[in-house]
């Protein structure tokens, strides 16, 4: 669950963090040339995912090293086709770069539209979370460290 | 190709496609015009084209015509200001006027819930890193699961 999480996430913070932080620091600390802004933008498209997803597996231990690949991909695939419903007044998904520059997207929804649904999604997650989530596997009858270790009165 | 043989080389090799991708991407919007600078290169040959602008920021109002930024690019817009305000973000439908050098709005969405969306973002972005603080740790310099 967390390599899958982190194939969800990681698009949007890969892509997009670096150059907010990079736009803010233009011209207030050092001038950045808008080439190193760009620099990130494939990170956000198949092909990017697909690299950094390798990369980060490559981080993992070797016995959990394909289904923390297999999880990172997955998410990532669904972030990508949760955005193809957007609609944006340029297409911007090139889902087959760099062996093709053709933007496609399903242009069903605004790029504000997640915005409405969030709350409501972040509810439908925490139940989803407290129902199906890990378990604490402590029995309610044991006592934690921090109890067992305090002193008695 | 998983395996943990010529590990530091696969991570070198994958670095190293990352950068090319990167750089590739960096060097083609960066160098090849289009929309609005397309059409600025040439204006009589462009006069009339389409243009499309996505999430561009309004940096200055004038009567009937309001300036767009995005990145290293500005352009003038001819269209309405009336709703509109430097700051936000707006996607513009239009053609390119070559008698005034500026976009001639056709039609346009203003973006008003961007920054509210920016704030879920920079929220979002703060659950994960403690999600992953919570989920992973580093062992042997592996990346491993807490549970």
């Amino acid at each position: 669950m967390p390599f899958f999480v982190a194939g969800a996430v990681l698009p949007d913070l890969l892509s997009r963090l670096p150059p907010a932080l990079l736009s803010a620091a233009d011209g207030r600390l050092v001038p950045v040339p808008t080439a190193l802004i760009h620099f990130w933008t494939p990170l956000h498209l198949p092909c990017g995912i697909a690299l950094w997803c390798l990369l980060l597996c490559f981080m993992v231990p070797e016995s959990l090293r394909r289904r923390a690949l297999l999880n990172l991909l997955g998410g990532g695939a669904l972030h990508v086709l949760l955005d193809l419903f957007q609609w944006h007044a340029t297409p911007t998904y090139l889902l087959a770069y760099p062996f093709s520059s053709q933007a496609f997207e399903l242009g069903l929804v605004g790029t504000e539209a997640s915005v409405r649904f969030a709350p409501l999604l972040a509810l439908v997650t925490w139940l989803v979370w407290r129902w199906f989530g890990p378990r604490d596997e402590q029995g309610p009858g044991e006592p934690t460290r921090g109890e067992a270790e305090a002193p008695a009165d | 190709m998983l395996s943990d043989s010529q590990r530091r080389v696969k991570i070198l090799l994958l670095l190293a496609a990352l950068a090319a991708l990167g750089g590739y991407y960096s060097w083609q919007a960066s160098t090849k015009p289009v929309g609005y600078s397309l059409c600025m290169q040439d204006p009589q040959a462009y006069d009339g084209w389409e243009i499309r602008m996505s999430a561009w920021r309004v940096v200055a109002l004038e009567e009937d015509v309001y300036r767009v930024t995005k990145y290293d690019r500005t352009a003038p817009v001819l269209g309405s200001t009336q709703g509109l305000k430097v700051g936000d973000t707006v996607s513009v439908l239009g053609r390119f006027d070559a008698g005034r050098l500026a976009v001639a709005e056709d039609g346009r969405e203003l973006h008003a819930l961007r920054p509210l969306k920016s704030a879920l973002g920079v929220l979002g972005a703060l659950f994960f890193a403690i999600y992953a603080l919570r989920a992973f740790r580093l062992r042997q310099g592996r990346l491993v699961l807490r549970a």
